[in-house]
């Protein structure tokens, strides 16, 4: 619906089987166990980097219907470092 | 006390959400097919007990969960799904004004909370607007269907308010949009969505000038 009026969406989702069903144009897809897509409370950390593979996802995907599974554990993860190390790569 | 009755008190109760996942046990199978899963989950319990790990109980759930979701979603009424959509981004993430979207039931104090079952327990397609700004206390969650405790706690789990506005401080967004929208999502009905409320919402998007919309699925 969003898509179709002409605004580019990416939908971060729990469920690969939904993805699969209802086929949206931009997915990324986390295996994250309980109602906590974007990660654990208080966890900024986890809860960007998720925000921006997702919105990486955004600016790159090409195909309709594009499913990116993220690949990160979900409590066990160190998010910090990853951010540390994705800042580091930007300068 | 029967096999579905000790069933439905495990899996229905908010307390325990660990079982969100595997709630289409409860739902989807019959007594049998629940006799069976609690059965295997015992043994493997006492295998795990054994074997020193966790793994045949992690792949137990894990293929359980997937029975349940796929008996639910063939049961569903599946969206008049046609080729997919596609509007390409047509300004960059860094200028760009993004909305949040979210299927996680998410009102304001003041505003009618959902029917979080309604009638025939096919949940409420409605949507709710939350303007950014809106005091992190005076914003309300109800949806039967996920564990509400971590965004009670901090709603950035599911409707990250906070990390946009953070993004757009530094930079890695143009805006975040002053309205942002939540939907009390629960998949049987995705056609009402898409033929009602759904609309309403892309519109007023567009009004708004929007250049894309981050959305999360509960």
């Amino acid at each position: 619906m969003i898509e179709q009026v002409g605004i580019p969406t990416v939908d971060v989702m729990m469920y690969g089987e939904m993805a699969a069903k209802v086929k949206p144009p931009r997915v990324a897809h986390v295996r994250f166990p309980f109602g906590r897509p974007l990660g654990e409370p208080g966890n900024a950390d986890q809860q960007r980097v998720i925000i921006e593979d997702a919105l990486r996802i955004l600016e790159t995907a090409t195909e309709p219907g594009t499913v990116v599974s993220l690949p990160y554990r979900w409590r066990r993860e160190d998010y910090a470092l990853i951010r540390r190390q994705r800042a580091g790569r930007e300068r | 006390m029967d096999t579905k009755d000790l069933l439905q008190k495990i899996l229905a109760s908010p307390s325990t959400a660990a079982f969100s996942k595997i709630r289409y046990v409860r739902s989807q199978m019959n007594e049998e097919e629940q006799a069976q899963f609690l059965n295997k989950l015992y043994v493997a319990a006492v295998e795990a007990r054994e074997a020193g790990k966790l793994d045949g109980i992690a792949d137990l759930l894990e293929e359980w969960e997937a029975k349940g979701l796929a008996l639910a979603g063939a049961r569903a009424r599946a969206p008049e799904v046609g080729p997919t959509p596609w509007a390409p981004l047509r300004v960059p993430i860094r200028r760009a004004k993004i909305a949040l979207v979210t299927t996680g039931g998410f009102y304001l104090e003041g505003q009618p909370p959902y029917e979080t079952d309604g009638p025939e327990g096919l949940g409420d397609w409605s949507y709710r607007a939350i303007p950014r700004d809106a005091p992190r206390d005076k914003i309300k969650v109800a949806h039967l269907h996920y564990d509400l405790s971590g965004p009670r706690e901090d709603i950035n789990c599911v409707f990250p308010l906070d990390r946009f506005a953070e993004l757009e401080r530094e930079g890695v967004i143009g805006r975040l949009a002053e309205t942002n929208y939540s939907f009390m999502g629960y998949i049987q009905r995705p056609d009402l969505l898409m033929a009602e409320t759904a609309p309403q919402v892309a519109r007023l998007l567009k009004a708004d000038g929007v250049d894309a919309v981050f959305l999360t699925s509960t």
